[in-house]
């Protein structure tokens, strides 16, 4: 099935990360593609900007944002919105990803995905912004399902649906991170599939993986350990209806060095197909033309 | 039920309020949003978890994040103050400077001040301490020209009228503690004074790493006259009129050598 936006599968990428910078520009291994978390990328002119741009000269680069907060009731930051369009710019990023959530409000940031109640209300409410920040990014604004730890009584909507129809409503892309599906539904006791199953599989650009941690009593969305044998199966399950999709490893607690990470994004291989012909390499300038699916 | 724009600023106080859970959620700041009545009725429970028990998932994760932040910005500060003290530090920082941007990378700006007024009684110390790692967090990210000219090798007739080029990331600090020697032994493990000793420092960018460079005082007020446009010879007179004392011509050498070599003067 294609995408509804026409954007390509970049294959099986990796997180930029802090601690393989060094690694990446030295050995420069082939990865299909790069996510880079938005928010380290901004208000810096050293380091983690040098090593972006070099990124982005020879690899396709995707936007991974957790500042949005396009669930948030405090109005959106323009000043942070005009910000990550001109690094996704600057990057040729193919498209800015963040999570259906709220991070803080009256100001504050708590730096957390907060869950939303899912009302006919919020659907409004995010529909209506989500419209915003895609006119102002100037690219397809895709959403992320959050892990999540508590359900509200306010909830009217599941989750599922209340994704289908921002999806279709705001006319918007979905980053299914499946891990989170998976944690989400031991913690509120859904059934996985059902819920993979109702969602717009043309809507979905691009796929998340990562390990969690068992707490006992409910299960954390850690990104440090390795995918689960269930978190496998879901994915296959999803891309037998999605078709193949930009799939990444997030990797983010006790981050072991750049070749096991790669080594453990590759596993989605079994799983899903590779990309269908070697990409050409990029260039700057003629990035984005030079990306095939 | 709740509104959205009620249920966020409940749930955004519940979570960062640094009590117990049932603390939090009778505390003014969520109750303002939500009655104590409504918010033990707003979440629901699951198979293994009451709702309050799911609500301090969030809660517990809260300062974990800005302790780690406060922590890899201000490795100094939590070696000098030991872990079970930065902890209640961070409480209390955070309880007046919350996290305002989009980034944690700004978490910590207000720590050099903050330390200042904190209860404990080297927090004199503390704040030079903050200061430094501050300036090096702060050069890390600062813009920078890499692609400006070096000085010339030899300063020619007119070197009295010589203007210098200042690499962007430099940050010249002076302290009332050996702040720079105390950084390099709290990250060794090694013990500290934190007795009052004048210090000075240029903290810089090269090659995207960054630099400290200990300095004289004669030497911090010089490279200060050179960083704010005096030319050579007037930037000499007013570094010996600060410091009360000449520098030697060798150590102006000596001191020019080095700033170059390190990217600090530029053409």
């Amino acid at each position: 099935m294609g995408d509804r936006f026409g954007l390509p599968d970049l294959g099986v990428g990796v997180g930029l990360r802090t601690v393989h910078f060094g690694h990446i520009l030295a050995k420069e291994p082939e990865v299909d593609f790069f996510e880079a978390l938005t928010e380290n990328f901004l208000d810096t002119g050293g380091r983690p900007l040098h090593v972006l741009d070099r990124v982005a000269e020879r690899t396709p680069v995707v936007l991974h944002g957790v500042s949005m907060s396009i669930g948030g009731t405090d109005p959106l930051d323009l000043d942070y919105l005009r910000k990550v369009r001109a690094l996704a710019n600057r990057t040729n990023a193919l498209w800015v990803s963040d999570h259906l959530c709220f991070t803080g409000v009256m100001g504050r940031n708590t730096h957390d995905l907060l869950p939303l109640p899912y009302t006919e209300k919020t659907l409004k409410h995010v529909t209506q912004r989500v419209k915003t920040v895609s006119d102002l990014l100037e690219r397809p604004l895709v959403l992320e399902n959050p892990s999540s730890y508590v359900e509200f009584r306010a909830s009217t909507i599941p989750e599922w649906t209340f994704f289908d129809r921002l999806l279709r409503d705001a006319d918007c892309g979905m980053l299914l991170d499946v891990n989170n599906v998976y944690v989400s539904s031991v913690n509120h006791g859904f059934d996985p599939v059902a819920y993979i199953d109702a969602l717009p599989h043309d809507r979905v650009v691009q796929y998340h993986l990562a390990g969690h941690t068992d707490k006992g009593t409910y299960l954390l969305d850690t990104h440090s350990a390795p995918v689960k044998d269930e978190v496998w199966s879901l994915f296959r399950h999803a891309n037998a209806l999605t078709g193949p999709r930009a799939t990444l490893l997030e990797w983010d607690e006790d981050i072991p060095d750049f070749e096991t990470v790669h080594a453990e994004a590759k596993k989605a291989l079994a799983h899903r197909p590779p990309l269908a012909a070697p990409r050409v390499q990029v260039r700057a300038g003629a990035r984005a033309a030079a990306v095939h699916a | 039920m709740p509104e959205l724009k009620a249920l966020e600023r409940w749930m955004q106080a519940s979570i960062v309020h640094p009590g117990t859970i049932e603390e939090a959620i009778r505390s003014r700041a969520a109750t303002r949003h939500l009655p104590l009545r409504e918010a033990e009725r707003a979440i629901l429970p699951s198979k293994t978890m009451e709702p309050l028990e799911r609500l301090a998932v969030y809660q517990g994760m809260y300062p974990l994040r800005m302790h780690d932040a406060l922590a890899a910005d201000y490795p100094g500060v939590r070696a000098f103050l030991g872990d079970h003290l930065f902890e209640h530090f961070v409480a209390d920082y955070v309880t007046v400077h919350p996290s305002r941007s989009y980034t944690l990378n700004r978490l910590g700006d207000h720590v050099p001040d903050f330390v200042k007024t904190w209860h404990h009684t080297k927090r004199a110390f503390l704040a030079d301490l903050a200061r430094l790692e501050l300036a090096v967090t702060e050069t890390f990210d600062a813009e920078d020209d890499a692609a400006a000219a070096a000085p010339p090798a030899h300063v020619d007739a007119d070197w009295e009228g010589r203007q210098f080029g200042i690499a962007p990331t430099l940050c010249l600090l002076s302290f009332r503690h050996a702040a720079g020697p105390a950084l390099d032994a709290l990250k060794t493990g090694r013990r500290v004074s934190a007795r009052p000793k004048a210090s000075w420092a240029a903290v810089h960018r090269r090659s995207f790493v960054v630099y400290r460079l200990d300095l004289s005082r004669g030497e911090f007020h010089l490279l200060a006259a050179l960083a704010a446009g005096l030319p050579l010879g007037k930037a000499l007179r007013l570094a010996a009129r600060k410091s009360g004392k000449a520098l030697s011509p060798a150590a102006v050498r000596k001191s020019f050598r080095v700033w170059t070599s390190e990217g600090i003067l530029r053409g």
